[in-house]
């Protein structure tokens, strides 16, 4: 017998938004509709059949949920609650504080006698044509369901979204094989503050560019979806949306623009050196020091002209550093920027990505952001600097002091400089993705007893076995060599100001360390005579200073997770270029900001 | 030479805090004579290094010895430092020497 649902109950709830005790609640028994996870609580619509209300359960009753007492479809009588506003909204939000499971799920949303069909200001309502696939949705319902960005899937294609933009691209162009185009991405977050990117290419990108502003909150249907592409991903999200010209955007009129302040992570110039062709992006605030007209920049791959232009911006740590403003950006608020340089406005940019060409310079992407005199305290604080002492004092590029040196990879051996003990005092360093540093230290130990080299393949360099008969086996290669090379494999120890570490270090590395190739060691290693000619070599490749870079990784070795550090590179001490960092670190001791 | 008191490290404007004491400074050489070589400082002053050179002299050259006044030096000790140098380093470091951190060196 299906149990029926106080008549009126959201009106009654609406109507006494906080009753004073729970005797003075009537009964109130509603079914429960969506039930989800958001964030640690579960809410749902409530509904008495005629009107629904958004609630959402106190965290005790988590677990009933989870035990499968209370059901999504199922019914509840609740004993006791509190109506809240939501902010910037007119509807309203129940929180439930007491209630108890009257029955189970039921096979269907319970409907009134008299079927009301819900009045949206906006949209004209979708067909929801094949209502099975939509889980958990009622067969009955006329109304349209707005589906939350969680549900979402590429299999499934009949639903509507309400999100508000969140971010909002510059338009590119490009130019491919199959022709030219233009593209511009969006992120889109809805109530739950689940977010997406959606992507609109050419007819689409021209028909939504402009209907698109940010802060606004939109209907959205008609789009598709596919896995995410995980080297872009902007947002957290499995999927990534493209709407093309037959998708539906409406706005939705009764609906607060909201635009998200933008937020600032500002990196002083002096302290760029570390992103260099990381990938993390950076942001920066600076004053204007000049502002070059626009140029265009033929790009290789398909010989589109791409408009340019580049200015110098200054902050207090007295450094400059070039910025690249690219497509859009270089012609609009470029030319503003050109236009106004001579007042040395304060400019504050979002999503810079940081290369080495120079030293140090800084170029936009799509999603960059600019803003020119922004209202807020960082702003402040430069201009009253700049006013005052900025303007007269001398400041020099930030490139001049992390010049890059050719192939030695000299120059990445002062990104992440940090003494040993910075590695052996941090246990967790490297234990998702491998750490990267550079170190200054020099060979203290190397153990001549261990097992410097393997015998390798002299083609894939892999290691051989001893062959039936003779010469090697290769099972990667599977042929036989009478040779083999032997590569090193060592393990030594390197000591620097503050403290040591283990090191292991492969072939390449391990010839600049020891001064010879293993097979020439080797050779020493032979030789009968008075002077122990190996032991000689690493007597003199002991107590030698070089710059290396190294990666920190964890392992585990009989359940313990050791620290593994392993020389990528390896490169002789520039004595001057060491004397800059050095003097620059003095610098940075007496002057700590 | 007496070695009991340390050189102080000295550009060319530095060296008139120490006339009539041990100094000593890098110096590139701009002209070379029998008793004499003529040099400039790491700060671009000229100065005047009197004493026996080395032969063959190098770019650079150190000299330890006494400072007679603002611009000349008597030097006893003469070190070819080679045809590359990094002058802007060896001027922080005599400002860093001269400044705060005298106490480290003197």
């Amino acid at each position: 017998m299906a149990k029926s649902l106080s008549q009126d109950a959201i009106s009654t709830i609406l109507a006494n938004p906080s009753p004073d005790s729970s005797s003075d609640i009537p009964e109130i028994i509603v079914q429960v509709l969506d039930l989800k996870l958001t964030g640690n609580r579960y809410t749902f619509n409530a509904s008495d059949g005629k009107m629904k209300l958004r609630a959402i359960f106190p965290s005790n009753m988590s677990s009933e949920i989870i035990t499968g007492s209370v059901q999504n479809k199922g019914i509840v009588r609740i004993l006791d609650y509190t109506l809240n506003d939501i902010p910037n909204k007119s509807e309203k939000y129940l929180i439930v504080t007491k209630c108890e499971v009257v029955s189970p799920a039921l096979e269907t949303e319970i409907k009134a006698e008299v079927e009301t069909e819900e009045h949206d200001t906006v949209l004209k309502k979708p067909k929801l044509e094949n209502e099975a696939s939509m889980a958990p949705s009622s067969r009955m319902a006329m109304t349209r369901r707005v589906h939350p960005l969680v549900s979402l899937n590429p299999y499934q294609g009949n639903w509507m979204i309400k999100v508000r933009l969140t971010s909002k691209g510059n338009m590119r162009t490009y130019k491919n094989a199959r022709g030219e185009g233009c593209v511009f991405n969006v992120e889109l977050t809805d109530e739950d503050g689940t977010q997406i990117q959606a992507t609109m290419f050419n007819e689409a990108a021209r028909k939504f560019y402009e209907k698109f502003q940010l802060g606004k909150v939109y209907y959205i249907s008609r789009g598709t979806l596919k896995v995410a592409n995980k080297q872009f991903k902007t947002v957290q999200n499995d999927y990534e949306m493209t709407l093309n010209e037959n998708s539906v955007v409406e706005e939705a009129s009764n609906e607060e623009t909201f635009i998200p302040e933008t937020k600032f992570n500002f990196v002083p110039i002096d302290q760029l050196g570390p992103y260099v062709n990381g990938r993390e992006l950076v942001d920066i605030i600076g004053v204007v020091q000049s502002v070059n007209p626009v140029s265009n920049i033929k790009r290789k791959i398909d010989n589109e002209n791409i408009p340019k232009r580049d200015l110098i911006v200054a902050d207090e740590t007295k450094k400059t550093v070039v910025v690249s403003l690219w497509n859009e950006l270089a012609n609009n608020i470029g030319q503003e920027l050109f236009d106004n340089a001579d007042k040395s406005p304060i400019v504050a940019i979002k999503s810079l990505k940081v290369s080495d060409f120079q030293g140090v310079s800084l170029s936009t992407l799509g999603k960059s952001s600019v803003m020119i005199n922004p209202d807020i305290t960082e702003a402040k604080k430069l201009r009253s600097w700049y006013d005052s002492e900025g303007k007269g004092s001398s400041m020099a590029s930030i490139g001049l002091g992390l010049s890059p040196s050719s192939k030695t990879g000299a120059r990445s051996m002062y990104t992440d400089r940090v003494s040993l003990t910075h590695i052996t005092s941090n246990p967790s360093l490297g234990d998702e993705k491998p750490a990267f540093f550079s170190i200054k230290a020099f060979v203290s130990l190397i153990r001549p007893e261990q097992a410097m080299w393997y015998r390798a393949c002299k083609t894939c360099n892999k290691k051989v076995t001893e062959a039936v008969g003779s010469g090697y086996w290769c099972e990667g290669c599977q042929k036989n060599d009478e040779e083999c090379n032997l590569r090193y494999i060592m393990v030594s120890k390197i000591s620097d100001t503050r403290g040591e570490a283990w090191v292991s270090a492969f072939n390449e590395q391990a010839e600049k360390i020891v001064g010879c190739s293993a097979d020439e060691l080797d050779k020493l290693k032979s030789e009968q005579g008075d002077i122990d000619g190996y032991q000689k070599k690493l007597k003199e490749a002991t107590w030698v200073p070089h710059l290396f870079k190294v990666s920190v990784t964890q392992n585990e070795y009989n359940n313990e997770k050791r620290q593994r550090i392993t020389v990528r590179a390896v490169a002789p001490i520039n004595f001057a270029e060491e004397s800059r960092f050095l003097l620059e670190e003095i610098k940075k001791m007496r002057n700590p900001q | 030479m007496d070695t009991s008191s340390p050189a102080a490290f000295v550009n060319g404007g530095l060296l008139r805090m120490h006339v009539g004491r041990k100094v000593r400074t890098v110096i590139q050489v701009t002209r070379s004579d029998a008793g004499s070589v003529m040099g400039k400082s790491t700060d671009g002053c000229q100065l005047v290094v009197r004493g026996s050179p080395p032969a063959p002299l190098t770019s650079y050259v150190e000299v330890i010895g006494v400072a007679e006044n603002e611009s000349s030096i008597r030097a006893e000790l003469w070190t070819n430092f080679g045809d590359s140098f990094d002058a802007s380093n060896y001027d922080q470091l005599c400002q860093l020497a001269n400044g705060e951190l005298k106490h480290l060196f003197l």
